[in-house]
């Protein structure tokens, strides 16, 4: 339609009567998620890691939990024995790749102010990736998000696995607190638990809590230092890895 | 969440759908947000009122409708809204439940109709 024929008035008062006349109010329904392309591009995503066996895994927690520590354990756990790559994102720094470099290919993410990671930065991340390190398929590619518990909970990063990490100086009582982190995880992992003969944190209390939002979370209670529970949660990552290539897809949870 | 990002996505939205009704402005848009949306509801009315300049929604309101949080219990088949953030079925007290609405932020239509006159001509 030529743009001309709008309805601002330019001409007469006459012109811009009848022009006028086709402008009737009108209900429009739309009924769509403004982030719905970005939701696409996500599911792409996990569609293609699906396609190449590589189960995407999105790590979330406050800051310090042990996201680092955990991945650097698995790492070491699995020795060469997986192919795991990791995309890690800070505000500021690359302290964490730092820290991750020894034990697999890992790509820094800097948010630069930003409090959570969105797909964007993912597909960029995995671009630098796949370019500094070849394109072989992985076992495993884990984003390592910000540190915070609430704006990760909103964002569909493209992985199948959704992990929070719960530190034990943190609290047993979190759970209630951050309802969608815990609601759109799969799995909770209860780190430092070196600390739990010195805290009054209840192994229980965090587990009733957490399932009291989203029942069929499973949770792994670990410690870095010595390590412990670390095999049974790299086992579990395998099991999911299994059910991705006999062709059940997860995503994140409602 | 972030409310500025999402209501500059939105007013975007906003502006293709209103493509199809040239000569007109945007007069309402109607937004649905659920409890699990992530979204606060006063920072979104904040954030539009800021970023609707220079859009077709210039001159638009902005209702925010509350979306309830509805859970379905895998145990009962119960589908029921719940009041608060409960994820535990009201019926049988079934924990395994199904989320089916109040997790999403929608933009669910848009008015429109002429536009005010932006100065007299008189």
């Amino acid at each position: 339609m030529d743009p001309t024929q709008s309805g601002v008035a330019k001409l007469s008062s006459a012109d811009a009567q009848i022009d006028s006349m086709p402008a009737k109010r009108r209900v429009i329904t739309v009924q769509r998620d403004p982030l719905a392309a970005v939701h696409g591009e996500a599911a792409a995503f996990r569609r293609v890691q699906a396609a190449n066996g590589t189960l995407v895994v999105n790590l979330i927690s406050s800051p310090g939990a042990g996201k680092t520590s955990l991945l650097a354990a698995m790492a070491e756990y699995w020795g060469g024995r997986r192919r795991m790559a990791v995309l890690v994102g800070d505000i500021a720094t690359d302290r964490d790749a730092q820290r991750i470099a020894p034990y697999a290919p890992v790509v820094q993410l800097t948010t630069g102010g930003a409090c959570h990671l969105e797909f964007p930065l993912i597909a960029r991340g995995w671009e630098t990736l796949c370019g500094q390190f070849g394109a072989e398929p992985l076992d495993f590619l884990c984003l390592e998000n910000i540190g915070n518990l609430v704006c990760p909970a909103s964002h569909d990063l493209g992985e199948h696995l959704r992990v929070l990490l719960l530190s034990t100086t943190e609290g047993d009582d979190k759970p209630a607190k951050y309802p969608k982190a815990f609601r759109t995880s799969h799995a909770v992992v209860i780190s430092k638990c070196d600390l739990l003969p010195y805290l009054p944190f209840s192994l229980a209390a965090a587990t009733e809590d957490a399932r009291s939002i989203q029942s069929c979370l499973e949770l792994f209670p670990v410690s870095v230092r010595p390590h412990t529970g670390i095999a049974e949660w790299c086992d579990y990552l395998d099991a999911q890895r299994n059910k991705l290539l006999a062709g059940e897809i997860c995503r994140p949870q409602r | 969440m972030h409310e500025a990002s999402l209501v500059a996505r939105l007013l975007r939205m906003v502006d293709e759908w209103a493509e199809q009704s040239p000569g007109c402005a945007v007069t309402e848009v109607r937004v649905r947000a659920g409890p699990l949306a992530g979204v606060e509801p006063l920072l979104v009315a904040e954030a539009f009122q800021r970023l609707r300049e220079g859009t077709r929604a210039t001159q638009a309101t902005l209702t925010i409708a509350a979306e309830p949080l509805t859970i379905q219990c895998r145990d009962c088949l119960l589908t029921v809204r719940q009041e608060k953030l409960a994820f535990v079925c009201p019926s049988c007290g079934g924990r395994r439940v199904d989320v089916l609405g109040g997790d999403q932020f929608l933009l669910e239509a848009i008015v429109v109709g002429p536009a005010l006159p932006l100065s007299s001509t008189a």
